[in-house]
């Protein structure tokens, strides 16, 4: 059968699959395997499914995403988020819009110890909104401002999405992860900003909290000590040669339960409970990453990829007219698909002609977690308002979309100015040699 | 008239890698054998599966040809692993045929359900190291990353600890300072950037890594005589040491190149310094023959051979 | 059936947790001592795959895959179980092949003879437990489709 064609009709089913609610996973997993079938053999797509999935799930590298999530876990267990919030309020509560921002920086702080958006969004939520809302900010905007300070979870380092990239297109993880700070500290500025703007044009939106104390701001800042020295754990035992990058994750997830445990903030219950959300949260992302390695196999065998690569690469618009209709095809397809399987199923192709063009793989890296962030907030599919609006049952959909949009536009500024400066994300990688 | 087959040739390196020169030309070679009845579509850069998974690629047809590191899988191939040890062979040409000789007969016993087409090694690599290292005894307390699990089998029993991260994170974790030492080979240094963290190289044949060529049996039973013919002449002696020859000679080049970077020692041993390495080797010796053993061959039978044959093609350690 | 569930739940999240342990002990033991925690490099891949097989199979019970909601969201209650029904039918083949293949492999994995790297003991055991996990998704899968047939809800309410 032609191959094109088999090709065609593959993506085809793969999103009448999704549409008829089977779940992501398992429906790049059949379309996968049935086209592996049509275009190679049976008995070999059958050894595709008795093989790919296990090896993909036992391996070692991918260890680093269930262990960031235990860390961010435990972290939120041990109350850091708790901690992270209340000393921002301490020192940023009484400006305009204060508590908002202050949820801003809690989230970025929080991004420091975990690795995925979803967490940090779906944490903050339970620790912020309550406090937003009663301080009269209106629900959209409380839950915009969370779900757009959650994305930066994986644009601040640890992150599950930089780790997926970099072992994809073996790029080194441990630079990925500090190519990250500057786009992430971009990202809180320029989301405050964005908070700024809104009090500018209708200032009843945005209420002041009281001021506090200088005592006040100092204890709060005493008890982000936890927050500070498991990042600095994680983060500086990586380049201190302690451990590896991939050994880091593990060592931060047992280094928050080693911290909530001293603090005596966790009981066997609570640590039983942090087990068994992050064993769910690992076996949903992992139905994805084996799908998405099926459905690869898949387009890889008709060839589908290489001829994407070529024609992209061909094309006579120039190095940075390529780079521009990747980019709106992220845009469209963030908004509309879940973000991991889409990185999954497109960096193999999309990476090889970001080389071939010219462009630097840590910087590109940035810009793929800029696109997923794009897209874990975008309307009508967007992972961080759907886990907003799980725990937030009173706020729909439309609401927290709406709430957002302010922070969208600010994301594609951000998205923008990285693209025109690679120098912000990559003279801290560079620096280190 | 032939039936038309093309073969999905499924490599892990990437295009840049040496061994896809010589993957290439077998490919072309083949199809040139057969007036273009058998074309060869290379799959590089693992697009079709993960570098451990190969073997069963091949056995399932996933892939029509494939290659494997021996000893990727501890335990599976014992006597495909017996190339892995250290300070066995000296050089890829030689030693790719000389281990392909040998092995031909083992191999159908190991690997029943796939056809080996040829047996290879790379050009011997070495200990890479942050300090000098000459006797045995400096291995002691260092963290090393090891090419494979022999090579670790021989650090452990030198009294060094095991760093294990992929090629990719090699440099990082010999930056960081998470491990001291590598055995790798000596072009490969240069090409993942780990000579800016390592300057110390021992200049001996320390190991090699030993790799085997294979082809999906319903493939090639489903082949013309006259094809089946073009095959057999692309799986011979002869053609293990092409491939072996255009990689090594890829690797070896390093070396040179690492004598003339500044800042670089690459040093010898003497004969003493030597014979305690080899000496020291004796436990990975042993661990393997037993491990052959269990499965049923005759170990030290079977290394004396492979001794011979090294020397027939002049490869040997001396 | 939840009593059974939560306790596997936990099972597996305690593998995930002697992962991390595991690996910890390793770093300290090497930064500290020199010393080679035999295996477990290989010991902690392995139990990350048993604890993520478990977590399939618990994830198929409380139906936590990531799916999309967009057109059921929008659909009447007649088409709402059109599709449940179809998704579930669908996952449950998909489950059913995969465990089949991982069974029927079990064979060809145990003559494999592949062993740890350090202490050469055999990697069958730890495929074994994992395949159990992908069959127990299997069998929770049909439960499930069953039960939908019957006209019960497709949420058990948890999760
Ligand atoms: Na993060
Ligand atoms: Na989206």
């Amino acid at each position: 059968m032609d191959k094109d064609l088999v090709a065609i009709g593959g993506f085809v089913l793969l999103f009448v699959l999704m549409l008829l609610r089977v779940p992501i996973g398992i429906s790049m997993g059949i379309v996968g395997v049935g086209g592996f079938a049509l275009v190679n053999s049976f008995s070999s797509a059958m050894g595709l499914l008795a093989g790919s999935p296990y090896s993909t799930i036992t391996d070692f590298n991918f260890s680093i995403i269930p262990m960031f999530i235990l860390m961010g876990a435990f972290a939120a267990a041990a109350g850091m988020s708790t901690d992270l919030f209340r000393a921002s309020q301490a020192w940023l509560g009484h400006l305009r819009g204060g508590l908002a921002m202050s949820t801003i920086v809690a989230c970025g702080g929080f991004a420091a110890i975990n690795g995925s958006s979803v967490a940090t969004a779906a944490t903050m939520t339970r620790v912020a909104l309550p406090e937003l809302r009663q301080a009269g900010y209106g629900p959209g905007l409380s839950t915009g401002v969370i779900a757009a300070g959650g994305t930066l979870g994986i644009m601040i380092p640890p992150s599950v999405i930089f780790v997926l990239y970099g072992i994809m297109t073996q790029t080194d993880i441990g630079k990925l992860f500090i190519s990250g700070i500057v786009p992430g500290v971009l990202g809180v500025l320029m989301y405050a900003g964005t908070l700024q703007f809104l009090g500018w044009r209708s200032p009843g939106r945005m209420p002041r909290g009281a001021r506090c104390s200088w005592p006040q701001r100092l204890a709060a800042i005493k008890d982000i000590w936890e927050t500070l020295l498991l990042f600095l754990f994680v983060i500086g035992g990586m380049y201190a040669g302690w451990f590896t990058v991939t050994e880091a994750a593990s060592m931060g997830a047992l280094g928050a339960l080693i911290i909530g445990l001293a603090q005596r903030r966790l009981t066997a219950k609570v640590i039983m409970r942090c087990l068994v959300e992050s064993l769910r949260t690992t076996a949903a992302i992992f139905m994805i990453v084996i799908g998405a390695y099926l459905f690869g196999y898949f387009l890889a065998i008709t060839q589908t990829t290489q001829k994407l690569i070529a024609l992209l690469v061909g094309l006579p618009i120039g190095a940075y007219g390529v780079l521009g209709i990747i980019l709106v095809m992220y845009f469209i397809l963030g908004a509309i698909m879940d973000e991991l399987a889409m990185i999954l199923l497109t960096v193999p192709i999309v990476f090889p002609v970001m080389m071939e063009l010219g462009f630097d793989p840590v910087w590109f890296g940035v810009i793929i977690v800029m696109t997923v962030t794009l897209g874990l907030i975008c309307p009508p599919v967007g992972m961080n308002v759907f886990v907003i609006n799980s725990i937030a049952r009173d706020v729909s959909l439309g609401t927290i979309y709406r709430g957002v949009m302010p922070f969208i536009v600010s994301d594609i500024v951000r998205l923008t100015i990285l693209c025109a400066f690679p120098v912000l994300s990559l003279f801290l990688p560079r620096s280190m040699g | 008239q032939d039936k038309t087959f093309d073969l999905k040739f499924s490599s892990w390196v990437p295009p840049a890698h040496a061994l896809h020169v010589a993957v290439k030309e077998w490919g072309d070679s083949l199809s040139k054998a057969t007036k273009g009845s058998v074309k060869v579509t290379l799959y590089p850069s693992q697009q079709l599966g993960k570098a451990d998974d190969h073997y069963d690629m091949a056995r399932d047809g996933i892939a029509d040809v494939t290659y494997i590191a021996l000893g990727y899988q501890a335990g599976r191939l014992p006597m495909g692993e017996a190339g892995n040890l250290p300070f066995l062979m000296t050089n890829a040409d030689g030693g790719s045929m000389g281990l392909d000789a040998w092995y031909r007969k083992y191999s159908a016993k190991e690997m029943p359900d796939v056809m080996m087409c040829l047996a290879f090694v790379h050009d011997p690599g070495t200990l890479h190291a942050k300090k000098r290292i000459t006797l045995p005894a400096d291995i002691k307390g260092m963290k090393i990353r090891s090419a494979h699990g022999t090579m670790a089998d021989y650090i452990t029993a030198m009294g060094g600890t095991n760093v294990r991260v992929s090629a990719p994170e090699a440099r990082q974790a010999l930056e960081s300072g998470v491990a001291d030492a590598i055995t790798f080979p000596w072009k490969s240094i240069i090409l993942f950037g780990i000579d800016k963290v390592v300057n110390y190289h021992m200049d001996e044949a320390f190991y090699v890594a030993s790799f085997a060529w294979l082809i999906n049996k319903g493939k090639y039973a489903a082949m013309s005589a006259g094809q089946k013919k073009a095959i057999d002449s692309h799986c011979n002696n002869e053609w293990a040491g092409k491939v072996g020859r255009t990689w090594g000679a890829y690797e070896a080049a390093g070396r040179d190149e690492m004598r003339k970077l500044p800042g670089h020692t690459v040093y010898k041993l003497t004969p003493p310094q030597v014979a305690a390495w080899r000496k020291a080797s004796d436990p990975v010796y042993t661990k393997w023959a037993d491990t052959a053993r269990k499965a049923g061959w005759d170990a030290d039978q079977a290394l004396k051979e492979l001794r011979a044959s090294l020397a027939k093609y002049k490869a040997e350690f001396k | 059936m939840e009593r059974i569930v939560v306790l596997v739940e936990r099972a597996a999240g305690a593998s995930l947790a002697a992962v991390a342990l595991l690996v910890f002990v390793a770093v300290v033991m090497r930064a500290t001592l020199s010393i080679n925690v035999p295996d477990n490099f290989d010991f902690s891949r392995y139990l990350q795959g048993i604890a993520i097989c478990w977590g399939l199979a618990v994830a198929t019970y409380r139906n936590a895959h990531i799916l999309v909601d967009v057109v059921w969201e929008i659909s009447g209650k007649t088409v709402r179980r059109a599709i449940d029904l179809f998704a579930s039918s669908v996952s449950l083949a998909f489950m059913l092949a995969f465990a089949w293949m991982l069974v029927e492999r079990f064979p060809m994995v145990q003559r494999a003879h592949q062993l740890t790297s350090d202490l050469k003991l055999p990697v069958w055991p730890f495929y074994a437990v994992a395949a159990a996990g992908i069959v127990a998704a299997a069998v929770v899968g049909l439960i499930r489709l069953i039960e939908l047939v019957r006209g019960r809800s497709a949420d058990p309410g948890i999760g």
